[in-house]
């Protein structure tokens, strides 16, 4: 299948990438492709012009800043994050999260940004960001504003962005001391889409969890957090049984819907034993101090 | 608009001028004919299409040509002189991300076998690798010498593990509770099952003569179509609805007529010049497997393509031959009309080996180049470059496809081109088309019965349709109008195996109807699909991999192929082989089969002297070629051009120009030609619950020129309706401005197993809404326009 024809235009500045866009009426940002083009292919989005923002240097690096909070530029790709020491570190969430999203053709292409851009409610990257409490950079020719993962996603493909508006970059929080994380994600193939996708980050002192967040993939309009689960985990000592109910929560809060992926009612009862699976492996990881 | 890029390819250095909108993969294989990379999903899924950028593995067909200005590209070609043992291929293939398994490659215990893909009529040679029992990848098998390589878009690789474990397979034979199509069902036992459709079988048979039980069958799977065929015979029927009526029949039969068999492309020796007619082998499948296609590209042979859409393989040809829909009968005329009148045919073969030529001769006076020119609308220059090009060039090929079998007027068609290939002298020569002596198996005519009961013509519905009664099967509409007309009587019962009528025969709100009207209905399915949701009986199939198997189709490799059961089918699911025969046993017909199905495959290999048994170590029994060009098998032992022989069928002996050109015409109400093409990604109307297929290609797609959407006010990316005098249907648009402003390419097949609680939308996208069961009618097969049907399109 051959793409729909589109005006072309690339941006040497990020300052350039939001002039270019606010001024061509249902231009879309074109960073990897990977999720664009397909839509385009598809015939599903048919953007009159196209504004390339590859062109601009200096936007895929990725860093540790003084706090040791991790920053990532919008145009790393998702294999150089799987490939980073750096993110393995300071956020083996989503090192895990990037090295099961699709295959190496696609994670050579794809970039963080576009993958959070994009807002399938199955993306495995920005589930994770949401569980590490990591929020995005957005700004338009004149401002920059921060905002949370969790606050960032409105629908399957809509998000807070506003028309000319960008990612720049993408921040981690450092981790407190005795973090465990699990990222497990349901699906037919390691790097398919997800059916279900969890992923947990919790403060576990001696067996008790001091704090959690709990982000749910692919059971609802966009990625959830599982507020209800994290309630009961919060200030409990963490068993087998506990993980379960929590498990049995986060079934209740999610909001899945029958897809050629899987049904609903299949999706709830995945999600119980996925969820159990996460929190008990990242009290397992917190023990091991992430090793 | 075009912009100039610069790249440097497999160590060369090189400038092209590139739309924004052109991919990397376009450049590389329409400009520079690199060919091992190949589009397969077009999406990414696949990873058919990679290659190696800046030293990064990518899919080109999600790059954009403009963006890699400036790039170092690396493809299959510069990777090594064989690519396909290369380490970065083995890595691709053991690491890619295409295993069903949560586990990283190589942490589990690995079993591997050698077997066939099932899923489409290629049936390319691969290595399935089971782990815990389950199939968990299908790769191609690079050990043994056979045709190996997948389909681009690697269909059997996706779907065969997905299947084979899908969550939705039918598990338990069930029987209707609720209204007909009201979704109620309960579990039965096989023995209630098969005691209700004996008793239902041997009451109608009683009562109504054994003709009121029509069978349905889809594409040759296994054995299990041999076996209803049996059945049928045995019980007494001839009203058997194959696909035959659209697939395979009126072009071999036309062949057959002329000179004695069907011919393949020889795959021994490589043409000089291939034309590909009517068929996208590099996506689908045919005759002309892709790895002999790509070595002739590459030995340098000339290519012309015959094609509405500017498929894969008409960007890489010399020739790009874009007609009317259904005019192929008149194009072909065309070319005759120009090799016999420039003196371009091979003199000596037809005054020694051709009967009624001269003939032809007169009947090519009867029209002028002009006519063919506004008939197919190519261009004179084309048709003559065509012609000239393909007498001229030898050995010469003719891989002809499915759509010169789509139309009322297909016979006459196909038998136009069969008699360009003799005329030329590229029968049965090296690198021309062969006939096939077939291994040693049973015939599939001898397993079904036909000589010692011989299928009644004047019993079956459809009666007139001599050459569709003589191969077995009666056309879909002749059943259709029986069940509800009652003309020439009443079809009460039917039993339907692997095949969905609702959404393949044509007319669909009358295949719909007559599946209300039917006083009992036996579907035996994998899934729940439209036409199972109108059954009373609802039996689970058991797949290929799940119960021993030999295969024989497609006929036009003749050869017969060892399937083994790998894995358990889901639930109770068995073999149709197996109920087949065990439902013999119950209505009195066990002495014409076997104590278990199983018997049967040493029956069918009994010619070769081998059984089953060793046919699974064996895997294949090839066909044989003898490049004879004389004794051909017709009354008169020649080639017959004018064939006396086809008259017996209602057809004309030679093609007639009136015949061939009688297109309907375009009218103000109905401007546009729809036609359609196999689906890429799917199987028929098969396998729309694989969800790495839906990734690929999530809705019907409905392709025309810009121009014309532009006139017609309609955007690029909408849902539009698409009519004809039969009905309207719903697709998304797409444009495409290499295709005649009057084509419209619709998507065929299309069901939403995920809309369970409207019969899966089964009328909302299917083009066989649009498809007409009334005549013209092929007079020997009963074949109904298919393509090429006026239509409108427009949105609400």
């Amino acid at each position: 299948m051959r793409l729909p024809q589109f005006e072309y235009v690339s941006a040497r500045t990020l300052e350039e990438a939001c002039l270019l866009l606010s001024e061509h009426d249902g231009a879309r940002p074109l960073a990897g492709g990977t999720d664009l083009l397909v839509k385009m292919k598809q015939r599903r989005t048919v953007p009159r012009c196209v504004v390339n923002l590859k062109t601009i240097p200096g936007i895929d690096y990725i860093t540790v800043d003084e706090a040791g909070g991790l920053r990532v530029g919008a145009l790393a790709t998702m294999q150089s994050l799987k490939n980073s020491n750096t993110v393995k570190r300071y956020c083996k969430l989503l090192s895990e999260a990037a090295g099961v999203e699709s295959s190496v053709q696609i994670r050579n292409m794809a970039t963080l940004g576009g993958n959070i851009a994009n807002a399938s409610p199955a993306a495995d990257a920005p589930l994770a960001l949401i569980a590490a409490a990591g929020s995005v950079v957005l700004m338009t020719a004149g401002a920059e504003r921060e905002v949370l993962l969790e606050d960032f996603f409105v629908a399957p493909g809509e998000t807070v962005l506003r028309p000319g508006e960008i990612i720049r970059e993408i921040r981690v929080p450092p981790l407190p001391p005795d973090t465990g994380v699990a990222y497990l994600k349901h699906a037919v193939r390691r790097t398919d889409i997800a059916i279900v996708s969890v992923a947990v980050m919790a403060v576990i002192t001696e067996g008790v969890c001091r704090s959690c967040r709990i982000g749910l993939g692919s059971v609802g309009p966009t990625a959830l957090r599982a507020r209800k689960a994290e309630q009961l985990l919060t200030g409990a000592a963490v068993t087998a049984e506990l993980a379960n109910a929590a498990g049995q929560a986060a079934a209740d809060e999610s909001r899945p819907i029958d897809d050629i992926r899987g049904y609903a009612e299949y999706r709830k009862q995945n999600l119980i034993d996925v969820t159990a699976r996460a929190v008990l492996t990242a009290v397992d990881d917190a023990r091991l101090r992430g090793m | 608009m075009k912009r100039q890029i610069r790249m440097k390819i497999n160590g060369k250095a090189y400038k092209f001028n590139v739309d924004p909108w052109d991919t990397l993969l376009e450049v590389l294989r329409q400009k520079l004919k690199l060919v091992k990379t190949k589009e397969g999903c077009g999406v990414g899924e696949c990873g058919s299409c990679a290659v190696i950028m800046n030293h990064k593995a990518v899919n080109s067909c999600l790059v954009l040509a403009i963006d890699a200005d400036g790039m170092e590209i690396v493809t299959a070609e510069g990777l090594s002189a064989d690519a396909e043992y290369h380490p970065f291929n083995e890595a691709f293939i053991s690491q890619g991300s295409m295993r069903v398994s949560q586990e990283p490659p190589g942490s589990k215990t690995q079993q591997e076998f050698f077997t066939f893909c099932h899923v489409c009529p290629g049936h390319c040679s691969v290595k399935a690798t089971l782990e815990d029992g389950k199939v968990v990848d299908i790769l191609p098998d690079r050990e043994s010498g056979l045709p190996d390589e997948l389909c681009p878009v690697k269909k059997g690789r996706f779907s065969i593990p997905e299947v084979l474990s899908h969550p939705d397979r039918l598990k338990y034979p069930m029987k209707r509770v609720g209204e007909r199509g009201e979704g109620k069902w309960e579990r039965i036992s096989w023995d209630e099952a098969l005691d209700t459709i004996a008793g239902k079988l041997v009451k109608f048979k009683d009562e109504y003569g054994a003709q009121s039980v029509a069978f349905g069958l889809g594409e040759p799977k296994g054995l299990e179509f041999a076996f209803a065929q049996r059945f049928a015979s045995a019980f007494g029927t001839p009203n058997v609805v194959t696909p035959g009526w659209c697939c395979g029949i009126p072009s071999g039969m036309a062949s057959t007529l002329t000179y004695g068999w069907n011919c393949v492309p020889d795959e021994d020796h490589l043409p000089a010049l291939m034309v590909i007619w009517a068929v996208n082998n590099n996506h689908t499948s045919g005759g002309m497997r892709r790895e002999t296609f790509e070595r002739a590209i590459e030995a340098g042979a000339k290519l012309v393509v015959v094609d509405p859409r500017k498929i894969d393989t008409a960007s890489l040809a010399d020739l790009w031959i874009r007609l009317r829909p259904g005019s192929d009968g008149a194009l072909a005329m065309g070319l005759l009309k120009i090799i016999v009148e420039e003196n371009l045919y091979d003199r000596a073969f037809v005054e020694e080996q051709c009967v009624g030529f001269d003939l032809l001769e007169r009947e090519l006076k009867t029209f002028s180049i002009r006519h063919v020119e506004e008939i197919t609308w190519v261009p004179r220059k084309k048709i003559r470059d065509f012609a000239r090009l393909y007498a001229t060039t030898k050995p010469a090929t003719i891989q002809w496809g499915n759509a010169l079998d789509t139309s009322a007027i297909a016979f006459p068609g196909a038998k136009a081109v069969a008699i360009l290939r003799a005329i030329t002298n590229n029968l049965n020569i090296p690198g021309g088309e062969v006939f096939l002596t077939p291994a040693p198996y049973m015939r599939p005519g001898k397993f079904f019965l036909l000589s010692k009961f011989p299928r009644d013509a004047e019993k079956a519905v459809g009666k007139e349709f001599k050459l569709a009664i003589r191969s077995a099967f009666v056309p879909p509409h002749s059943f259709v109008h029986s069940v509800l007309t009652g003309d020439p009587y009443q079809i009460k019962a039917a039993l339907f195996l692997l095949t969905d009528p609702i959404l393949s025969y044509p007319d669909s709100r009358k295949t719909y109807e007559a599946f209300l009207r039917l006083e009992f209905i036996v579907v035996s399915e994998l899934f729940m699909t439209p036409t199972a949701a109108l059954a009373d009986i609802l039996l689970p199939a058991a797949w290929g991999m799940e119960h021993e198997e030999l295969g024989y189709w497609p006929g036009w490799y003749e050869e017969i192929r060892a399937y083994p059961k790998l894995v358990e089918p889901p639930g109770e699911a068995w073999a149709d082989t197996k109920w087949i025969n065990e439902l013999a046993k119950r209505v009195g017909l066990a002495e014409y089969f076997w104590e278990s199905d199983e018997e049967a495959l040493d029956a069918m290999l009994r010619l070769s002297g081998f059984t089953y048994e060793d046919m699974k170590r064996k895997r294949v029994l090839h066909s044989r070629k003898d490049y004879k060009t004389v004794g051909f098998r017709t009354p008169s032992g020649k080639v017959e051009i004018c064939s006396e022989s086809a008259a017996e069928f209602g057809y004309s002996p030679l093609p007639y120009w009136k015949e061939v050109s009688g297109l309907p015409p375009l009218t103000e109400e109905y401007p546009l030609l729809m036609t359609n093409a196999k689906e890429d990604v799917y199987m028929l109307t098969g396998y729309k619950h694989v969800a790495s297929f839906r990734n690929m290609k999530p809705e019907p797609i409905v392709a025309m020129h810009p121009d014309t959407a532009y006139h017609m006010g309609l955007a690029e990316g909408e849902m539009v309706y698409i009519e004809t005098n039969k009905g309207r249907i719903v697709q998304r648009l797409a444009l495409d401005e290499d295709l005649d402003p009057r084509t419209v390419v619709t998507s065929f097949g299309w069901w939403f197993p995920e809309k369970r609680s409207t019969m899966f939308d089964w009328s909302k996208s299917n083009i066989n809404v649009l498809t007409r069961s009334e005549p013209p009618y092929d007079p020997g097969i009963g074949t109904v326009d298919l393509r090429g049907i006026p239509c409108k399109v427009y949105k609400e």
